[in-house]
């Protein structure tokens, strides 16, 4: 009987502590949990997991992957000093954001720079500003934006012109834009050369597949 | 005397030292053929109307796409007005198409605060302009002959008041249309 008793106050702790645990998990997994993104196949990632990153804003601020939770963002590595052909991908994102009118207020764009030596908060918040200030610019010491930059397995080189071959200056083909879900996966990579028509329908047709209870 | 004449030298080293930076058009341009027609853009000038790529028809057109954000087309721009100037009189327009979000009030302060004179104020939106040329880098430039058809293009930067350059756009200018 007292075996019997003891069992069943086992199993009373036992059911207590997992719904006390239960209860705690539960606020915190709730927001992020159930966010369902629709994802698409990517070559080249093997799990859409979320990329942990810590930088600053033009503003000094810092900014992490904390920070984009549940919001879309669009994430664009480049530099604002292109020594011979510019991409316009900034461009590009801006006009997204415009084409989106207020679905623009579910995503953040977020301009990384990898050239921080010249890309100072104060040079990144000017440039910016001729293309949309909603844009977040971000910097940080090297290692940091190297960091971010293997996260999102994005490659960039920065390169003199080789006056005899100058058709090998890199304007890097593979730094297109990343695409990241509410719970900070990547969900797809708009690639170099879509218009900002085509990222805006893109995101405009996941945004309305994802639910957010 | 001997002051202006120093300062003739001092202008030569440094336009050639500027244009030493920037690469011949003649090594870069890649001609078109068959020439294609080019789509009638519609561009915002300076006065505050809007004219149109087809009423430049009869001219050889140097259009040449760029933003005030982009480096290597702030590079180029003086030469391009040079390139204007060493024309003057021929059946040549220079007309850079500004594709900033400010339009042409962007193109307006930086020539104003570069001393950059004899180039028309032109914008368009970026968006069409992309459409129109299907380029999605800046610098670009684009040769357009009399017809209205592209012969020419030239992606990033160059020296175009490189004179060999001149003389070839002043001898197509000049032939008879094809």
């Amino acid at each position: 009987m007292a075996d019997y008793r003891r069992r069943l106050a086992t199993v009373g702790l036992i059911a207590g502590a997992a719904l006390l645990a239960a209860m705690a998990v539960l606020p915190a997994g709730r927001a992020h949990a159930a966010t369902v993104v629709v994802r698409e196949a990517d070559k080249t990632e093997k799990a859409p997991e979320r990329r942990a990153f810590v930088m600053t804003d033009t503003q000094g601020r810092m900014f992490t992957d904390q920070d984009m939770l549940g919001s879309f963002a669009l994430i664009y590595f480049g530099y604002t000093s292109c020594p011979d052909v510019c991409p316009t991908s900034l461009q590009t994102v801006a006009m997204a954001l415009e084409e989106l009118g207020d679905d623009a207020d579910r995503l953040k764009a977020i301009f990384v720079t990898v050239d921080p030596e010249r890309d100072t908060p104060d040079v990144m918040r000017q440039y910016i500003s001729m293309f949309d200030e909603r844009i977040i610019g971000l910097t940080g010491p090297k290692p940091f934006i190297d960091s971010m930059v293997a996260a999102y397995n994005v490659k960039y080189e920065i390169g003199e012109i080789d006056p005899e071959r100058p058709k090998d200056y890199l304007v890097d083909h593979s730094a297109s834009i990343a695409f990241v879900g509410p719970d900070g996966k990547l969900i797809t990579r708009f690639g170099y050369g879509m218009t900002s028509e085509q990222i805006a329908e893109r995101i405009r047709e996941i945004i309305s597949k994802t639910t957010v209870n | 005397m001997r002051l202006a004449l120093v300062a003739a030298i001092l202008v030569l080293t440094l336009t050639v030292a500027s244009a030493e930076q920037l690469a011949r058009p003649l090594d870069r341009l890649k001609t078109i053929d068959p020439r294609t027609p080019v789509a009638d853009l519609t561009l915002a000038t300076g006065e505050g109307g809007t004219t149109r790529l087809s009423d430049f028809r009869g001219k050889v057109l140097v259009v040449n796409v760029w933003a005030t954000w982009c480096a290597p087309c702030r590079k180029e721009m003086p030469g391009l007005a040079r390139l204007q100037g060493f024309l003057e009189g021929e059946d040549v327009k220079v007309l850079p198409i500004a594709v900033d979000r400010e339009g042409v009030a962007a193109a307006e302060q930086f020539f104003a605060a570069n001393g950059i004179a004899g180039l028309p104020l032109l914008a368009a939106p970026a968006k069409e302009v992309v459409a129109a040329f299907g380029e999605d880098r800046l610098p670009y430039t684009v040769l357009i002959d009399k017809k209205g058809r592209e012969f020419a293009r030239l992606v990033g930067p160059a020296a175009w008041d490189d004179t060999e350059f001149a003389i070839l756009i002043r001898t197509i200018a000049r032939s008879a249309d094809e």
